[in-house]
């Protein structure tokens, strides 16, 4: 017979049948091969993509711009169109240009490169002093788009480091340079973490067509007030003359993780090309937070407890299971971590306060939360996050949040006060302020 | 470590990598796009992740990140629903009690939020240790049983419920009547 209605069950009971019932559903599970072939497909997808960040990206987001094809920055979501496009191969205007470097008139030394880096066309090979970096390219298969399966496209580059004075056999690709890594600033060629200690220092380098006449560089951001608005304004700015097409460097110091991380965070370059200018963001910039930020410490701990507990004083008992559970909680806790991102500052150096929470519909829990940051403008945030029970056709729920510089404002649902927060998308997350500022 | 190859080490892992991308995401499809997802960072750094000697904690790790970030991004808690595997049909009250329970479990399982199923699957599937789920999580100890202890607090409350009125629609259940629970 059944278990009664008064039936308890112990944790000890709870701990058997979880560990049984997670047994049993993967017992069942269909395991086919390893993809290898897909996985390998998309590392290259991925490796193409963060190589649009920075060198190799703008090398081809230049070309798109000589070649008056559409921004490839507009296209964040995926694999970046690279410069050959739909076009065959060798209409690239990268691939019919002339090596660019001081090391190409070394003919031993770009022989043995072009040995070692049998079917790529080199496009830059050159030794600032620090460092030796070549850059080469070659046309593959468009695996990640069916119409173009039939095209080659210029989309497998192959970089090359080493320091001051190296040969071809010294040199290492970067996927086996020391620390380059998670914490590296960016994991193309265009900044290579060398794993010196102390002050070591990165190359990189913006390869263009003729007419690229400088890029910037940006390290940093910062949000500042304009107009009532939000606002990120690039700092930490470097200004690079170009040469054939070329701007090259060292950001000094930038070995150590804080430095990296920033790097990886926030560097963003913009070049002209002619009368134009071409704005490349790494894509780390997509990622809200680092994984390193993921939920998982006291602070988002006590911030969900704090707005659970706001919840409850306000009427709103968030559910303690059950689909839509606590989301707006975790999502406040989520602007906390992307400000303590944007800032630079430890969770603990961020003051909250949370001046409501609440059912807005049936649909969507909302809270209202002013954060201070050491850094940065005051922000109220008005975060959303799905009802209990609220299936995935209303999500997404964090970017249908809002935040602006804090003003007195009444703590309410967020229909009356929608429209003292703009109301409009523009007034997403500080994630998105990050993501699409420039 | 010695030196292991990228492929070898996705065509070693693959299968017990999806069975715990399958606890995370309670989704085989999504399963196998957290798993290529993670492998694929980690093709990034595997020389790296070689040297550390410990790239199949690394995968499992951004599995987690990933899983939590899919989840918080939907900023919604999926339905879940369909019978247990491994019980076709149950053939009379007790043992159709046993299945709704069981549903009932893994429902609440999927209900929970990203990181404390992470959590719960780590320590009950992968048999890892506090210290290393906490690793794992990038969290403390105490985080790691305050977790474990609210997430099977959950899965308490959902078991109990699943008994009470299941317990009265048992008795009341005549023989022949087998139920039949569509998945929802």
């Amino acid at each position: 017979m059944s278990k009664s209605s008064t039936t308890s069950t112990s944790f000890e009971d709870v701990e058997s049948a979880l560990r049984g019932e997670l047994a049993a559903r993967v017992a069942d599970l269909s395991e086919g091969p390893a993809p290898l072939a897909r996985i390998d497909a998309a590392a290259r997808r991925q490796q193409i993509r963060r190589t649009a960040v920075g060198g190799a990206g703008l090398v081809v987001a230049l070309a798109l711009v000589a070649a008056t094809m559409p921004t490839v920055l507009a296209d964040r979501s995926g694999i970046v169109p690279t410069a050959a496009g739909s076009e065959s191969k060798g209409e690239s205007p990268l691939l019919s240009m002339a090596p660019r470097g001081n090391l190409v008139g070394q003919v031993s030394f770009m022989q043995a490169v072009e040995n070692r880096l049998s079917g790529y066309k080199i496009l830059y090979a050159n030794d600032d002093g620090q460092h030796t970096v070549v850059i080469a390219a070659e046309y593959g298969p468009m695996t990640s788009n069916p119409a173009n399966a039939n095209n080659s496209e210029l989309n497998q580059f192959e970089d090359l480091v080493g320091g001051h004075g190296a040969t071809a056999a010294q040199l290492s690709t970067l996927s086996a340079v020391p620390n380059v890594g998670t914490t590296a600033p960016v994991k193309t060629y265009t900044f290579i973490d060398t794993g010196l200690t102390g002050d070591a220092s990165m190359p990189y380098v913006v390869l263009g067509p003729a007419n690229l006449t400088e890029a910037e560089l940006s390290t940093g951001v910062k949000l500042t007030v304009h107009g009532g608005k939000l606002v990120p304004e690039r700092t930490g700015t470097k200004t690079v003359a170009a040469r054939d097409g070329v701007a090259a460097g060292e950001i000094p110091n930038a070995s150590s993780a804080t430095k990296q991380a920033q790097l990886d965070r926030f560097l963003t370059v913009r070049a002209t090309i002619g009368n134009a200018t071409v704005d490349a963001n790494p894509d780390a910039r997509q990622i809200p937070a680092a994984a390193a930020d993921n939920p998982g410490g006291p602070a988002y701990d006590s911030i969900r407890e704090a707005v659970v507990a706001k919840g409850a004083v306000n009427g709103l008992n968030l559910l303690p299971s059950g689909p839509g559970g606590d989301a707006v909680a975790d999502n406040v806790a989520q602007v906390l971590y992307d400000l303590v991102n944007l800032a630079g500052v430890s969770t603990g150096a961020v003051t909250v306060h949370v001046d409501w929470v609440g059912r807005e519909t049936s649909a969507w829990d909302s809270a209202l939360v002013d954060f201070s940051a050491p850094g940065l403008p005051a922000i109220q945030a008005f975060v959303r996050g799905l009802a209990p029970g609220q299936s995935d056709s209303e999500s997404p729920g964090l970017a249908r949040s809002y935040v602006r510089p804090a003003v007195a404002l009444t703590p309410g649902r967020i229909p009356t006060t929608a429209a003292a927060f703009g109301g409009t998308s523009e007034f997403t997350t500080i994630e998105s302020l990050q993501a699409e500022g420039w | 470590m010695g030196e292991v190859s990228f492929e070898d080490f996705v065509v070693a892992r693959w299968p017990r990598l999806l069975r715990t991308a399958y606890l995370l995401t309670g989704d085989h499809d999504r399963a196998e796009d957290l798993v290529q997802n993670a492998l694929v960072r980690a093709h990034r750094h595997w020389p790296k992740l070689v040297r550390a000697g410990s790239p199949e904690a690394y995968v499992r790790k951004i599995m987690v990140n990933l899983n939590t970030d899919w989840w918080r991004r939907l900023g919604s808690r999926e339905h879940a629903g369909g019978i247990s595997p491994g019980v076709d049909r149950p053939a009379g009250a007790d043992a159709y009690e046993a299945v709704l329970v069981r549903d009932e479990l893994w429902t609440a399982l999927r209900s929970l939020p990203a990181k404390m199923r992470a959590t719960l699957v780590l320590r009950y599937f992968e048999d890892l240790s506090e210290a290393e789920t906490a690793h794992i999580l990038d969290c403390s100890i105490g985080s790691v049983k305050s977790q474990c202890s609210r997430g099977l607090a959950r899965l308490q409350q959902a078991m109990a419920k699943s008994a009470e009125p299941r317990a009265a629609a048992a008795v009341n259940l005549h023989p022949s009547q087998t139920p039949v629970r569509s998945a929802q």
